[in-house]
Parts: structure tokens; sequence; C-alpha cells
């Protein structure tokens, strides 16, 4: 009996000692969240003196730490083993004790937000690999944050912190994709592809045969896709094209003769290549103009300088105020530096003309409609705009089953087959399935920011109060009158932002009243420099008329101010001050940036070239400037010194005294050499 | 350690892929346009070809846009900016891509010259202080991507 009973109790033991390894194992051998609470509480204490290791401590060891946020919906244990999570002196301590990178943390505090909001994966797990299973890594993780904040909102403005999601949504607008597609809060396409109206009386037929085929092998930053047509198919549809027209230009004489070498100090004058790029080298805001002499006809071009918004009402294109014989040098100068000689030779040598019978012309016509070539190019006598692709408006909740990936070798997944669609739309084309989304030749991380966005176009989004993180529709800044008609000819918005409206190339214009000197302000009007040669992109001299440059000066002085900037803190600034402040200037390496006299860096504006900087601005927006820079232009390079009041007042007096009793100014062509 | 299989249908696949991508005809102005990468090997941050972890990665970043100016987009000292402080100020840039320049530059050393600017560490006041600019972890971040900067140049100069 005695035996049997120690024989049973010896198997029960047995179990459980199997049992116990069994379940070790299972848990992979590896550390428990257990051990993980050990270990951080004595890298804490090693950290962090004992008295103050109470309110730090949060936890005892031993307690599973669940998150729970029902307006959310969801509840995880991530912070059992993620306990550093919100202490940034972990920030340099390995998973899973690291504090969370950036400033996400700041914004979405873990106690509110929990973890598997943003990052999923399986929140009510507590064994690593299980936890991890089904987390978004990498830049996908992105997708998550319009569970809260819109899309549309993202698209017109960048939110830190989530890079790749708001470019592609930035590219969506930028691509006009609605113009094809519908997709539910995102407005209709800007359509600033060229005016198609005229187009036969602007460009040559070779010209439109060669750019049908393939528009970025013919110029660097076409924004216009390749469809990957037919020849015959590319012929037609140039021959019903070049049927377009303009009796005003057909009817215009000729440009005038003009000079070429007087042309070409016009084009640097009025500084083209700030947006316009030659072969690949300048600006990245306008076409590519390097080989102009092949495309367009001299008649054309001659008006189109003197009238740009004529030919495309929504252009950025300024207009300048150069006289006709201006206009005239120009057009030489351009026909006769940007012609590809060889491309011209070979189009004259390849005498067999484009078929342009009246068969062509009309299934030119066909393919025009078929491809909807107006959804993006406005043209007279449109058709009914019809956005003929699918719906993207929940393309993030698309199912495997509903995905026709043709014969394409792709993985079988939604991601995979956007990224492949964005890249090579063509590997879709089966014998049943034509190509219609055309080719935008993107780069892996613009097709991968895309896919981004895409994806995040599905249901799954936060509805609850407090979470939603509301669209603004920003107010269009409209000024009236005589100043905003020229804001309007000079394009100003097409480099300055103002009061929000506009592009971030130049400096912001929104509080220039309160920066600069009236005096300076005119002055730079009538003659355009530039204090910075690292930049491409300098202000053009337009040639404003006495006239238009006070009227600007008076305007923007009046305008653009900020009430908080000081305006009379020159009174108050003494030659002690001064004193003080060149010491400052000299001991904190200013001068490493920026050049007064003799010496410097150019980093950032000079002080003495081009105007002396007690000449130009005001003392009241220095000190502010001083202060924090980044709170002006927040990505400036200029470093936030955290000058004491006192420092700042002295730098701004320094600065301020750099002045001469006579503004000099140096011509554009002074302050563009080397 | 994993041992990654790697079955050899998906070698031979990688590999006609890539003698297709090469013998397409193509007059391609984006360096990647014809690449054969996938969605996903991009998407998870394949630390590219440089092999730099999330930090160093976040440093580059940061680097290009604040020091490049003075210290170059490779971190040899030859930016924009050098010409002028050298001919203005006798000083030049530090130069990273040396091991040896390198070496002698601890982690703290480093950290300090960038919050508090070179003068707290014995060197040129024309080495601005970015504490007021970017945040610790930024500065940390740029210290560990500096500290790269000799291998990637060693690495660029003898590719495997």
């Amino acid at each position: 009996m005695k035996s049997k009973e120690a024989h049973i109790l010896f198997q029960l033991r047995f179990t459980h000692v199997v049992a116990v390894l069994a379940i070790q194992f299972a848990a992979g051998c590896t550390t428990s969240w257990k051990d993980y609470q050990r270990e951080y509480q004595q890298r804490l204490s090693q950290r962090v003196p004992a008295s103050e290791q109470a309110s730090t401590l949060e936890h005892a060891v031993g307690n599973v730490i669940t998150f729970r946020n029902d307006d959310l919906g969801i509840s995880d244990n991530c912070s059992t083993c993620h306990l550093g999570i919100s202490n940034s002196t972990m920030r340099r301590a390995e998973q899973p004790f690291a504090s969370h990178s950036g400033t996400y943390i700041d914004h979405h505090p873990a106690k509110q937000y929990g973890c598997t909001i943003c990052h999923g994966g399986n929140g009510s797990a507590l064994q690593k690999d299980e936890a991890h299973t089904g987390m978004l890594r990498g830049d996908i993780i992105e997708v998550a944050c319009t569970k809260c904040h819109s899309q549309s909102d993202l698209s017109r403005e960048k939110l830190e912190g989530a890079p790749a999601l708001s470019n592609g949504l930035r590219l969506l607008n930028e691509l006009d994709c609605t113009g094809c597609h519908r997709i539910e809060g995102f407005s209709k396409p800007r359509r600033t592809a060229p005016i198609l109206t005229g187009i036969g009386s602007k460009v040559n037929l070779k010209w439109l045969v060669r750019w049908l085929k393939n528009p970025h092998a013919y110029m660097s930053n076409a924004a216009m896709p390749t469809y990957h047509l037919a020849d015959e198919h590319i012929n037609a549809l140039a021959a019903y094209l070049i049927t377009f027209t303009d009796s005003a230009i057909v009817r215009a004489n000729d440009a005038p003769q003009g000079e070429s070498e007087q042309g070409g100090n016009l084009l640097r004058e009025a500084r083209c290549i700030s947006c316009h790029p030659f072969n690949g080298t300048g600006g990245h805001l306008a076409p590519d103009i390097g080989k102009i002499g092949n495309k367009v006809s001299s008649k054309w071009l001659f008006q189109m300088l003197q009238q740009p918004r004529r030919f495309q009402p929504n252009t950025t294109m300024p207009q300048f105020n150069f006289t006709a014989q201006d206009y005239s040098n120009l057009v030489a100068h351009l026909f006769e530096e940007f012609t590809d000689y060889e491309i011209k030779e070979e189009d004259e040598k390849d005498a067999k003309p484009v078929q342009a019978d009246a068969e062509t012309v009309d299934l030119g016509r066909r393919i025009f409609k078929e491809l909807r070539c107006g959804n993006c190019h406005p043209y007279q006598g449109e058709q009914e705009w019809l956005q003929l692709g699918p719906v993207l408006t929940n393309i993030g909740d698309k199912k495997i089953e509903e995905i026709d990936f043709g014969n394409s070798a792709i993985e079988r997944t939604l991601p995979e087959y956007l990224f492949a669609k964005m890249k090579q739309p063509q590997l879709f084309v089966t014998k049943t399935n034509l190509l219609k989304m055309p080719d935008y030749h993107l780069s892996d991380q613009e097709a991968k920011d895309i896919t981004i966005a895409l994806l995040s176009f599905g249901a799954k989004t936060v509805r609850a109060k407090g979470y939603t993180v509301r669209t603004r529709t920003p107010a269009q800044y409209v000024p009236t009158g005589e100043f905003g008609a020229l804001l309007e000819k000079y394009q100003c918005y097409s480099c300055h932002l103002i009061n929000g409206r506009g592009f971030n190339l130049a400096y912001d214009l929104s509080i220039e009243g309160s920066r600069v000197q009236r005096k300076w302000l005119y002055d730079y009007l009538m003659v355009s420099y530039s204090t910075r040669p690292i930049l491409v992109e300098r202000m053009p001299v337009f040639r404003f008329s006495p006239h238009e440059a006070s009227v600007l000066t008076e305007e923007i002085m009046k305008q653009f101010v900020r009430d908080d900037i000081p305006k009379h803190l020159e009174k108050e600034l003494t030659p002690a001050m001064v004193e003080l402040g060149k010491k400052l200037f000299d001991e904190k390496g200013c001068m490493a940036c920026h050049i007064v006299g003799e010496k410097g860096g150019y980093v950032g504006p000079s002080f003495t070239i081009g105007a002396k900087a007690g000449d130009k601005l005001q003392a009241g927006w220095v000190y502010l400037w001083l202060k924090n820079p980044q709170a002006i232009v927040p990505d400036v390079l200029e470093p936030n010194y955290n000058l004491s009041d006192e420092e700042t007042k002295a730098l701004t007096a320094y600065i301020m005294s750099i002045k001469s009793n006579k503004l000099t100014v140096v011509s554009a062509k002074g302050a563009e050499k080397k | 350690m994993k041992r990654v299989q790697i079955p050899l249908p998906l070698v031979v696949t990688i590999l006609l892929a890539c003698w297709a991508g090469c013998s397409k005809p193509g007059n391609s102005t984006t360096s990647d346009r014809d690449s054969t990468r996938t969605f996903r090997e991009i998407v998870e941050h394949s630390p590219g070809r440089l092999g730099l972890n999330k930090a160093e990665l976040a440093g580059k970043t940061i680097f290009t846009k604040y020091c490049q100016v003075c210290h170059g987009a490779e971190g040899d000292g030859k930016g924009f900016n050098a010409f002028n402080l050298q001919n203005s100020f006798g000083t030049q840039p530090a130069d990273f891509t040396d091991s040896t320049t390198l070496a002698a530059l601890s982690e703290e050393t480093i950290i300090a010259a960038i919050s508090k600017g070179g003068k707290a560490v014995g060197k040129s006041q024309y080495m601005p202080p970015w504490g007021g600019t970017m945040r610790t972890e930024e500065v940390e971040n740029v210290a560990a991507y500096i500290k790269v900067l000799a291998r990637l140049q060693r690495e660029k100069e003898s590719p495997e």
C-alpha cells in the first residue's frame, strides 16, 4: 500500500515537474515580464537617487499594467514591460526599457492613448512574440495618425512626425489624382496642366509626338505621366491636338527682331532660373525650358511672355514690366541658346510628315475622349468631367479577393498591389484589363508615401469627441484694390507666403512691415538683389514702376505687421549696449554665418553687402528674432542661443549700429559676383 | 541568431528581375525609377545600404539640415561655408571622416560641442551651440551619426 501511495505521489510529482518544464518551454524560455520589471527597477535605481524613486516607480514588481480607454475602444498591457516609455532618462536604454523616441509622447501621453492605438499588435498578450504579432513597423505606422487627423488637412500642411503620410497626401493633390479618382474630403483637381485651347499655335507637331511618347524622356521635370500608347495612336492624338488653333496668334505679327545678347542679360536679371530649370539646372517650380526652342513658336512665346495669364489663367508665372523690345530680345535669346540642335536636325531630316488625314484626326479625337485628357487639361468646348477611375475613399479596406492582380508576380497583399500600381501600372495590363492609369515615373519613396496615404483611407477612424483633430479650412488671403492687383500681376504668392497663402520658397511676408524699414523696402523693390549667394532662388528684377513700388511699400508697411513687436526699441539702445553687443557678437561667433565687412560666412544674410543691417531692419524685429529665431521662421538654420534680455538688447544695439548715413545699394549684377 | 534560408527559386527570381531591370531600355531621370524593391522592403526601413540604426538615421537627417553647410554632406569638413571660415578666421570645420580625429573625440565631447558650442570644449567659437534649438535626444542622435562617419567613408572608398 505504502509503496503504491509513494508511487502515485511520485507520479504526481513527476507530472508536475514535467508540466512546469513544459510551460516554461512553451513560453519560449524567454524573459518573462516580471524579469523585465525587475531589471527596469534595477536600472532605474542606478540612475535616480533613492529618495526620488518612489515617484518614478509607480508599480511594484509583479503587477500587470493594463491600459484601458473606452472612448478609443482599446485596452493593452504593453506598459507591463515597456515601463520606461514616458521616462526621458531612459531614452538611450534598449527595448523594452527605452522611452519613446521623438515628440509623439508629448502630444499623445501613453496614459491617455495607450500603445496599440498607433502601433497595433496584440495588446492583451503578456509574452513578447505574441504581443508583437501584427504590429505596424516602419513608416506604415503613420497610417494610424489618420484615425484622428484628417487626410485633407495633412495634404495641405505637413504633420510633424508623419512625414511619409503627409508627403503621400500632398502628392495626391499635386498629381491631381482627383482628376480621375473620387476621394471624399478632397477637393476637385487643380487642373494646372496647360490649357489645350490654341495648342496647335503654340507647339509643333514633331514636338508633340515626341512629347506624348514619353514626356519624362524629353523634360527633366515633366509633370505629365506617360501613357504607353502605340505609335499610331500617339500620331493620331497629336494630329488631333494640333487642330486646336488660336486665331489671335495665327493673325499676330511675328515678334520684332531681337538681340540675343541683351535677352541673355534680361534672362539673368529676371531670374528665370529661380523657377525654371534649364536642362536640369535651376529651380524646380516651373517646367524645364532648356529645349524650348524645339517646342514652341516664337509668336506664341512673344505673346505669352507679355500676358502669361491670358494663356493660362491659373499660372504661377509673373508678368514682368518689360518693354516689347525686351521681350523680343528674350525670345531671340531663348531660341538661340535653348534649342537642341541635334533634335532639330533629326526633325528636319525625318521628312516623312506626321499623318494628319481626317480619319487619323478622328481617331485622335476618340483617344482624347477615352483617356479623358480633359480631366487634367482644360480646353474650349470641354466634355463633361467624369472621374473614371475607382473611388479611393475606402481603398485602405479593400479586400484581397477584390483586387485584380493580373499576371503580375507581386505578393498578394494590398500594400504591394498599391505600390506596384504606383510604380509600374503597366504590370497589370491584361487582355481584358487595358491600362488606363498612366505611369507617373515615381521614385521608390514617392510610390511608398502614396501607398501609405492610400492605406489610410479606410473606415477605421476614432469617432470619440476630444480625439478627432478638426479640419481647418484656411481662409484664403485676398487683398483688394491696387495692392491686391499688383500681388496678382507679379504673382508674389508663387514664391512668398503671405498670411498663409502662397509658397514657402522665399521669405514669409506676413510680418515684413515689422521687419524692414520703409526706405530699404522701396529701394529693394526698385533694384532687387540677394544677400545670400547660397540660394538658387532669388528675387527677380521686375522693373516695377516707381508708383507700383511705392504702393507695394506703403501697403506692406501698413498691413503686414505684428502688434507684439516693439516699434520704438531703437530709441532705447545706448552706446554702452552697442559695445557689449560687439563683444557678444565676436564671442558667440556670429560671423561664422554672417559677413561683416571683409570677413564672415555665407550662411545667413550679410550685414554689410547690399544693405547695411542697420539700414534695413527694425530693432524690434531683430530683438524678437534673436530671442527665438525658430518662433518666426520654424526651420531656420540660426541657432537659438538662449540669450538673456540684456544680451539680446545689446546684440540688437550692435547689429542696428551697422549702418551707413547713405543707403548703398549694390546693383543686382554686382551682388551676383562671387 | 536566426539563420535565414533563402530558397533557390527566390534567388533565381531576384537575379532574373535584376537582369530584366538592367536590360530595360529607359530614360530614367530618377535613380530608383527602375528599382525592383517591394513596398515591404522599403517601408520596413531597411536602414538602407548604409547600415545605420534608427538613432543614426535620425541624426543623419538633422546633420544634413544644420551641420552640412560647414561640415559637408559626408562630414569631411568641406561644406559650402568652410572656405569662408578658413579665409576669414583661419579655422576649419572638423573632418569626421578621418578615423584618427573621430577616435580622439569621446561621445561626451561631441555632445557637449553640439549643444554648448565649440568654445565649451576648447575649440573654435565659430561652431555655434545647438542646445537651444535641438532637443537632447536630437543632439544625441547627431552625435551617434557623427560617430559612424569615418566608417561610412571607408566603406565608400573600398566597397566590398
